[in-house]
């Protein structure tokens, strides 16, 4: 039983990640239209909450058949994603609608399947090593998934955009861009020091492969950020490939580092 | 940033209705050159931009598009830099030339002499590095340069409007961002005018000064965003120049501290260092965490002892220490269980002659370390314990007859145990050996306060994004003319429609 624990995690999980970005992509659609669409929001709830029934079944087994130890992003990702899809939920009734709401669902789609990914290629051991680190090991982790997690949005409003349809409202969808770069500025500005300050206290230089990959992450959506101060034009051509440049490269450095 | 004043920005045509006159963004104005007519001449003429070459040279300098191409310029460098294996150390020695060439990837081979004379292979410390770092620095200065005075100007009109007012009434304001032009026609008096754009410009939310007697205001919303913008370009300069400093003058010296034994650093021959004790906690073989106690000093007693906990870097003697690694070590002796006699040992690894004693690493590769008995045709290999219920810090010790492949015996062993094989007694004793980075040079704080500053300025900025308006009425044929004039880094504010439509 102890040795299927992790396929039930890796199988539950893939399809609590499909469903969710399906639904994903459905919130983000409906938050660039001029008016909601009861259809697809009806369709988008239901996929959210057998994937939410999904992952915390999957996740359950797994940490209750393998604990002690975890490999510290599948233990610690997973509950984050689900804590945070259960609070979009709940809050999407009760607050009005932004366009940069759904980068809370784009960071729970981002928590969970980093945690399956990087557990699938071997990343992520149980944590060793300076426990004054961990905290910039979490803080790095958090702001790094927020980051990639609203340029995952950002993407997501962008393949909407490509079919464009009169019920898309431009405006909406400038907002988002907008609104997501800032979130992602912020998300790698703090996740690039958290990395920046624990390579500097373990290997006394900050030549490493997160803080390298971050750091050109940062660099690109600082670039995209002053060319639409500058230009007053945020959703351009320039900004659309330094974001989603940004984007793979986060993805890099979840897979790369430990 | 200074960009374009509003003489430069703004296209006036002939007015013919209520309805604006120019609206003309910098981004416009470059395609729009042609129908542009500049407003009547001030009293500080501004020199044309054909022939004012070092302003058009400092304007370009002090561009944001310069920054995006310095970060650009800088991350593809530092992304190469991770993609080419880098050589830490000097490669003029041979073995340790070809020991390094060994561990490049194929493909590279036949390049790697040409790249190497090109610096590839020492990017972080190569021109290619400081090239772009000089290239921002330099950029990020004369943004100081010029963005530091402006926003210190508009930091006092907010309180004094009236001496910023009377000192330029017809100068353009230097612009810090993307700068606005908009000159419209009112049918209306001047003063009515300008009363009521202030009113309006009041209810949306903008802070307003003005002036009536002169028919000059202010306006600003998120002033702060401007200190914000000078954070940022203060902490480009401290960042880069931190970094090239870092690069130029620090030097990094990564030493092997063994037990008992002086350690000296080539280039400061002051600094002589005893490894004195390491104390593991958990598996001493594979050690995570642990504290480590060298002693400075010329002789092996007396000197400053200094703690030093694993992957915890601290700041000793305006140097910054870290244990980067612990890595376990074997130590084996044999005797001649009859009559005594110390055998020399002969370990597996470069340039090792036979001794008494012989010192084995377990961080190599599969964990293992080999060792011969010349004098009796035996070789050992001492590896971890693999056995599931081995207790941490257990050997085992394996021996083999000539160049057999299959062990002729195999022991599990402790700490300061012995074990007798063919007449032979070995004694097995487990050691740590430290690897110990010391930086020297100070400048990656300058380098750390830079990247605060560029935290403070960039977080800043994503959320306090400044406009700054300049509104001046003047009686006209019929009416008023009334320019505005705005200083913006957000992106859609002010909306055009409602500049337009300002005064009306």
């Amino acid at each position: 039983m102890t040795a299927q624990a992790p396929l039930m995690l890796q199988a539950c999980g893939t399809a609590t990640v499909l469903m969710w970005l399906v639904a994903f992509g459905l919130y983000v659609a409906d938050a660039l239209r001029v008016e909601e669409t009861a259809g697809h929001l009806q369709m988008a709830r239901l996929l959210t909450r057998l994937g939410l029934l999904i992952g915390t079944a999957g996740w359950a087994g797994y940490v209750a058949l393998t604990w002690p130890p975890l490999p510290w992003r599948a233990a610690w990702l997973p509950p984050l994603a689900l804590a945070a899809l259960a609070i979009y939920t709940l809050l999407a009734r009760r607050v009005s609608k932004s366009p940069v709401s759904p980068c809370l669902y784009g960071c729970a789609v981002v928590a969970y399947g980093v945690a399956l990914a990087s557990w699938g290629a071997g990343n992520g051991e149980a944590l060793t090593g300076n426990p004054r680190a961990w905290p910039l090991i979490a803080i790095r982790e958090l702001a790094a998934v927020v980051a990639a997690g609203t340029l995952l949005t950002y993407g997501a409003g962008l393949l909407i955009r490509l079919r464009p349809t009169p019920a898309l409202a431009a405006s909406r969808a400038e907002q988002l861009g907008d609104g997501t770069l800032r979130i992602a500025l912020w998300g790698t500005l703090l996740a690039l020091a958290a990395a920046a300050g624990r390579a500097w206290l373990v290997w006394g230089e900050v030549a490493r492969a997160d803080v390298v990959t971050l750091f050109i992450a940062w660099a690109f959506i600082m670039a995209a950020s002053l060319w639409q101060m500058m230009t007053g034009m945020s959703m351009t051509r320039m900004v659309h490939g330094l974001a989603l440049a940004a984007l793979v490269l986060l993805g890099a450095m979840f897979l790369v580092t430990a | 940033m200074p960009a374009p004043g509003l003489r430069d920005l703004v296209k006036e045509t002939i007015p013919s209705s209520n309805r604006p006159l120019a609206l003309l963004s910098a981004t416009e104005r470059r395609t729009d050159v042609s129908s542009e007519v500049s407003i009547e001449e001030g009293r500080s003429a501004r020199p044309t931009r054909a022939t004012d070459w070092p302003a058009l040279v400092w304007r370009v300098w002090t561009s944001p598009h310069v920054t995006m191409v310095a970060l650009l310029w800088l991350s593809g460098l530092i992304g190469l830099s991770q993609i080419i294996p880098q050589s830490p150390y000097s490669l003029d020695e041979p073995l340790v030339y070809s020991q390094w060439f060994a561990k490049m990837p194929p493909f590279l081979w036949p390049l790697v002499d040409d790249l190497r004379a090109l610096g590839f292979f020492q990017l972080r410390t190569s021109a290619w590095l400081r090239l772009p770092l000089a290239v921002l620095l330099l950029h990020a200065l004369a943004v100081c340069t010029s963005a530091l005075p402006v926003a210190w100007q508009r930091t006092r009109a907010r309180s004094e409007p009236a001496r910023l007012l009377a000192r330029s009434p017809d100068e353009t304001p230097p612009a810090l961002g993307r700068p606005l032009g908009l000159a419209v026609w009112r049918a209306a008096a001047a003063e009515h005018v300008f009363a009521h754009t202030m009113q309006q410009l009041a209810q949306d939310g903008y802070t307003v000064r003005g002036d009536p007697r002169a028919q000059v205001g202010l306006a600003w919303r998120r002033h702060l965003g401007w200190w914000a913008l000078c954070s940022l370009y203060v902490g480009l300069a401290l960042l880069a120049m931190g970094l090239l400093l870092h690069s130029w003058l620090g030097r990094a010296y990564v030493l092997r501290l063994q037990p008992g034994q002086a350690t000296t650093v080539p280039g400061l021959p002051e600094l002589v260092l005893w490894l004195e004790d390491t104390r593991i906690v958990g598996d001493p073989l594979a050690p995570s965490e642990g504290v480590v106690q060298v002693r400075h000093g010329e002789a092996e007693s007396g000197g400053a002892p200094i703690t030093l906990p694993l992957h915890a870097g601290r700041m000793i003697g305006g140097m910054w220490w870290t244990v980067v690694d612990i890595t376990p070590m074997v130590e084996v002796t044999a005797q001649d269980a009859q009559d005594g006699e110390t055998l020399e040992l002969w370990s597996f690894v470069p340039r090792a002659h036979a001794r008494p004693r012989a010192r084995l690493s377990l961080a190599d590769e599969e964990d293992a370390s080999f060792v011969s008995l010349p004098a009796r045709n035996v070789t050992l290999r001492f590896g971890r314990a693999s056995e599931p219920h081995a207790s941490p810090g257990q050997l085992t010790l394996s021996f083999f007859r000539g160049v057999e492949t299959a062990p002729m015996g195999t022991a599990t062993l402790s700490d300061g145990d012995e074990v007798l094989f063919d007449g032979v007694r070995y004694q097995a004793s487990l050691s740590h050996d430290v690897q110990l980075r010391v930086q020297q040079g100070a400048w990656w704080i300058m380098a750390a306060l830079g990247w605060l500053g560029v935290a403070l300025g960039g977080g800043s900025l994503t959320w306090c994004r400044p406009i700054w308006l300049v509104v001046r009425t003047e009686d006209a044929a019929g009416g008023c003319r009334m320019t505005i004039w705005v200083d913006t880094l957000a992106p859609h504010s002010p909306p055009l429609e409602r500049l337009r439509t300002l005064g009306g």
